[in-house]
């Protein structure tokens, strides 16, 4: 036979908030109903053993959501070391058709550096062009032009590019504490000073 | 710096994984609890766990920022679980043979220890019915009170407490004694 007498009453103790009396006359009652002496119990240890949760089960909760945040992450994500090495050999232990691939990819690679090599007397060429430039231009005897950082490029077989840095030179008479010859020292940063000496000039 | 689950939940939106790894950390005991309780297994406790935070993920964009996130991710969590327990219904016969086992096993062999118990009170619980459990594991496992249950599980305080009363009445039963003793 069911007893119904006291469900109100452990229906408050479920909810945690027993009247004092009740909980008295429940007491009471529990030594005498085995019924309700067993569902106060079952309360009581699921309470008891609910608060030590961690402690009975220990769940690897990090794992969970390594994993989780994996499946979540795109594939770009940085990797550890030893992710990397894994991820290095994993396509030839794993991925018959990428290994297959990344193969292609260096036969590729090694054909293309091959025919660098081939050009290798164009770069010889270029080098050459921008000595004899460099060599021609400083001795343009009396051109008033002086030439430096001379660059070639070829930008096909028929057109080139060339870049070079380019200065006159130019000669003025004036007097020695003109205004001009000062403005020009000045902004070389040679200073005129008190005594008519500026760096390697005597002022007349 | 404590940062809101609203403001999480934003960051999330915006693509910050860092942001779902914080929300995963601080509500992942929660859903294992309620998978647990639902489950009675570790492992498919585990799976039903990254079920759920996959789905909220995915979900996320569906949440009202003001809202109680806690709430929220735990009624998907009850939801993935029952959902779970339902597709493993063939495993139910299993489940009540062993309860029944226990049940007549002679009342001393069942005094031995915390995890003996543990581990009968798991086996109690797996052949209670989905709602019964998730109410046993929210109060008992989570500690939530009746009201926070009771939103959860979308039904008033007085169906949780029933839930939880009629749960503990049939664990007992399973568990072994029954019937009134006269003093």
């Amino acid at each position: 036979m069911e007893c119904v007498r006291f469900e109100a009453s452990i229906q408050a103790l479920i909810a945690g908030s027993p009247k004092l009396e009740e909980l008295e006359e429940l007491v009471e009652h529990c030594k005498v109903c085995r019924e309700c002496r067993g569902i106060f119990e079952m309360h009581r240890t699921l309470t008891d053993l609910g608060s030590r949760f961690d402690e009975l089960e220990s769940p690897d909760l990090e794992g969970a959501r390594m994993s989780v945040l994996e499946q979540l992450t795109p594939k770009s994500r940085s990797r550890s070391a030893h992710g990397w090495l894994a991820a290095f050999w994993s396509p030839f232990t794993f991925r018959p058709l990428t290994a297959t691939a990344l193969l292609v990819i260096v036969f590729v690679l090694g054909l293309a550096v091959s025919r660098v090599g081939e050009r290798s007397g164009y770069m010889e060429r270029k080098t050459a062009d921008e000595d004899f430039l460099s060599e021609s231009l400083r001795n343009l005897g009396n051109s008033p032009y002086t030439f430096s950082n001379v660059g070639v490029r070829y930008l096909d077989d028929n057109t080139i590019s060339l870049s070079f840095d380019i200065a006159k030179r130019v000669e003025i008479i004036q007097p020695a504490r003109s205004e001009l010859v000062k403005g020009i020292l000045t902004r070389s940063g040679i200073n005129p000073a008190a005594t008519g000496v500026v760096g390697h000039f005597r002022f007349n | 710096m404590e940062f809101s689950d609203g403001h999480l939940v934003e960051e999330v939106m915006g693509g910050s994984t860092v942001a779902f790894e914080r929300l995963m950390t601080r509500y992942e005991r929660l859903v294992f609890k309620i998978a647990f309780s639902c489950s009675g297994q570790y492992d498919s406790a585990l799976d039903i766990l990254q079920n759920v935070f996959l789905k909220v993920h995915r979900k996320l964009a569906g949440f009202r920022t003001d809202g109680d996130f806690k709430n929220w991710i735990a009624k998907i969590a009850v939801n993935e679980s029952i959902n779970w327990k339902r597709s493993q219904k063939r495993f139910q016969a299993d489940a009540l043979d062993e309860s029944m086992q226990v049940a007549s096993a002679p009342v001393q062999e069942r005094q031995v220890g915390d995890r003996e118990t543990w581990e009968m009170v798991k086996r109690s619980m797996d052949t209670l019915n989905p709602a019964n459990r998730a109410a046993l594991g929210l109060r008992y496992l989570e500690g939530m009170s009746i009201r926070d249950v009771a939103v959860t599980l979308d039904c008033s305080e007085g169906t949780v407490k029933s839930l939880i009363f009629r749960g503990l009445k049939q664990m007992r039963l399973n568990m072994g004694t029954s019937g009134k003793v006269e003093p």
